[in-house]
């Protein structure tokens, strides 16, 4: 009696604290679940005769762009109970929870004298509401697929809360030909690949194109001379133009700050490579780094007070930031192996690098100051990464190995996951993503 | 109040394993005690049934407690631990309240009704105090309807609960803002254990803007409809303890580093 009044007590003891709590019942919640959101997006209603096409077309593209992330599941067509006939009808909601549709996303089209206008609605099926209101964009026919991007990325932000970036382009490298006799020029298109644009010919080897922070314009570097040496190339009409450089010197790797008006780039000068800025008028050159080590691969932080960089200085390819105007570089990457490439985030967050161990090649993301660094892939080579506008999604080349191998874009969340190809036709690397086009 | 619960059910399923091992172990002691008993009275193997009674006055510690009190004492020790359960919501409050009250309430009772209490001792005193603190705590209890209710939910109650909504909480999609911060949300039940869509509302936010904690409390929002669509499994005889729910959307290990 006297043990089981002493084990009664102390568990009503025990149990006191959790009774003290008074008013509502309380849990916490703090596993959850990864999984993409499904989501269900009916062909867009044609407002006109002349939409019909483009309705279904550019519900296909929102819904592949949705996809296309990794986040969203899209629900197909045939499990649709109802369909919508009318953009402004009310949404019978039960029809859509009961195929788990989560979002739902309403549109509708009207075309007519090469212009083009589409309304969107995005709802939230289980809440029975509308998220955020609809938006209306307008556009000319033949752009359909940028105001099909415009709609998925005002969707995924609705919904994740993070910034799109689907309306954007890729200026890359387009390959053609073995390994031992490859033609290389300037390729542009869309985000996903569509509406392929040659920017150059391929009489010269052209290497790492880099678009301006408003997407107009390319840094690019050609051996057209013979030397590498840097050019402006304005997209829009495709007119270029060579950045000043000492003869005989060889310039490349350039980057524009995020000002949009200054250049960083390497210069070879008597076998040394070191790092400089200059503006993109071609004044007001300034040397960055003297060290007999070969520094190269600069790039801004997004507020454009500091360049992170490559440099082998300690004897092996590691990453270094220093002060946007020179300054004692600080060594950020210690792990194994050699580091390469460094591109720092749009978010400013992350640098995203290229790294070689063991014979592998992996792209990675750490911190700037070095800390948690994570690799993202692995392959036989994997280099190059470039951000896309919202800083959660990086795209780089992996080639593949043998005599045969051929170079191609992937992408790849920032959290590892959903890595795929992205399709460019022939052969590519050396991918530069655009900011958000206007 | 968790524990009673458990301890009057159990009564009924434990007799019979605990009686089970334990006769098994006391054997030895009474054939031993036997032997004894059999010198002072008879031989016959008939009086075992009475030296056991014997032997149980032999040795009080080991048979007497655990044999005698299970079959004899369940029903006397089902209503204690039972009837304890009730009081609880209200002894949770002077718990709380002595520890301000022994050096307030005192001095406070004293003041407001001078003429009484003054011969009254710290005894009296206390006890007044644990008076007026149970008198309250039923008050407030009562208030939310928590008195009224049977015992509140046990711990493995509120875990199917927990369970059942995280199954629901899909971070997959939300942004790394989104994803550091902590939503508290409130939500009202219907007695169908099925959450009252239209009253789900965010209680409060920590770790992030203004934005990133909507785009999280949607997320749990979904959770809760979507897991809640054909009710959560809760007690109905508790329905007053889940009345109103209050969900801590915490998402730190849901994070990408």
């Amino acid at each position: 009696m006297l043990r089981a009044l002493t084990v009664a007590l102390a568990l009503l003891a025990g149990a006191a604290p959790a009774l003290a709590q008074n008013g509502p019942l309380r849990i916490e919640i703090t596993e959850g679940v990864i999984e993409p959101l499904p989501f269900a997006v009916p062909k867009f209603v044609a407002e006109n005769s002349g939409a019909g096409g483009l309705a279904t077309e550019i519900a296909r593209v929102v819904a592949a762009d949705l996809a296309g992330t990794g986040l969203f599941r899209e629900i197909p067509e045939q499990a649709f109970i109802s369909q919508i006939t009318s953009f402004g009808a009310p949404v019978q909601y039960a029809d859509w929870k009961a195929i788990n549709a989560q979002a739902l996303i309403s549109g509708a089209v009207t075309a007519g004298g090469g212009q083009l206008t589409v309304k969107f609605r995005l709802y939230d099926v289980f809440a029975g509401q509308e998220l955020g209101s609809g938006l209306q964009f307008q556009g000319t026919e033949d752009g359909w697929r940028r105001i099909a991007h415009k709609v998925a990325d005002a969707v995924y932000s609705r919904i994740t809360g993070e910034g799109g970036y689907f309306d954007s382009r890729v200026v890359h490298v387009a390959e053609t030909g073995g390994k031992a006799d490859r033609k290389k020029r300037l390729g542009i298109m869309d985000y996903d690949g569509a509406n392929v644009q040659y920017l150059t010919d391929s009489n010269a080897l052209v290497l790492a194109p880099r678009f301006s922070p408003t997407g107009d314009r390319i840094l690019y570097t050609s051996y057209e001379t013979g030397f590498p040496r840097i050019y402006v190339m304005d997209v829009a009409n495709v007119g270029k133009r060579e950045l000043p450089i000492p003869p005989g010197d060889m310039a490349f790797a350039p980057r524009f700050g995020p000002d949009g008006r200054t250049v960083i780039f390497s210069l070879t000068q008597g076998g040394n490579t070191d790092l400089w800025r200059m503006d993109i008028s071609g004044s007001g050159a300034q040397r960055l780094t003297n060290a007999p080590s070969i520094e190269t691969a600069p790039s801004f932080s997004p507020d454009g007070s500091q360049i992170v960089f490559e440099s082998d200085r300690s004897g092996t390819q590691q990453l270094y930031i220093m002060p946007a105007n020179g300054g004692e570089p600080k060594r950020i990457s210690f792990g194994q192996g050699r580091y390469g490439t460094p591109v720092w985030s749009p978010r400013g967050d992350l640098v995203a690098f290229t790294k070689q161990n063991n014979g592998r090649f992996h792209i990675g993301v750490m911190r700037t100051d070095g800390s948690e660094e994570r690799l993202l892939t692995a392959s036989f080579l994997d280099e190059g990464p470039t951000w896309a506008p919202n800083g959660r999604v990086l795209m780089f080349a992996r080639e593949t190995q043998g005599a045969s191998g051929e170079s191609s874009l992937y992408s790849v969340d920032i959290s590892g996951r959903n890595l795929k190809r992205v399709p460019t036709g022939g052969g590519a690397s050396d991918p530069a993503w655009s900011p958000l086009q206007p | 109040m968790v524990l009673s619960p458990e301890t009057s059910d159990r009564p009924v399923p434990r007799p019979v394993p605990r009686v089970a091992p334990i006769p098994v172990a006391q054997p030895e002691p009474d054939t031993k005690a036997a032997e004894a008993p059999q010198e002072a009275v008879s031989p016959e193997k008939a009086p075992e049934a009475e030296t056991v009674e014997e032997q149980d006055a032999a040795q009080p510690e080991e048979a007497t407690t655990q044999i005698a009190t299970e079959a004899d004492q369940k029903p006397a020790a089902a209503p204690v631990s039972s009837m304890r359960p009730k009081t609880r919501p209200a002894a949770a409050k002077p718990t709380e309240k002595p520890t301000e009250k022994p050096a307030e309430k005192p001095a406070e009772t004293a003041a407001a009704k001078p003429t009484e209490k003054p011969a009254a001792q710290d005894a009296v005193n206390s006890a007044l105090a644990e008076a007026l603190a149970g008198a309250t705590a039923p008050a407030d209890a009562s208030g939310t309807g928590a008195a009224a209710s049977g015992p509140p939910m046990t711990a493995g109650e509120k875990d199917a609960l927990r369970v059942a909504v995280q199954q629901c909480w899909n971070v997959g999609a939300l942004s790394s803002d989104a994803l550091r911060v902590t939503v508290t949300v409130v939500v009202e039940m219907n007695e169908d254990g099925k959450p009252n869509t239209g009253s789900i509302r965010m209680l409060g936010f920590e770790g992030g803007s203004d934005a990133a904690a909507g785009q999280a409390y949607e997320a749990a929002r979904r959770a809760i409809i979507r897991c809640g669509a054909s009710g959560f499994n809760l007690p109905r005889e508790k329905y007053d303890h889940w009345r109103e729910i209050e969900m801590v959307f915490n998402p730190e290990k849901m994070r990408i580093k």
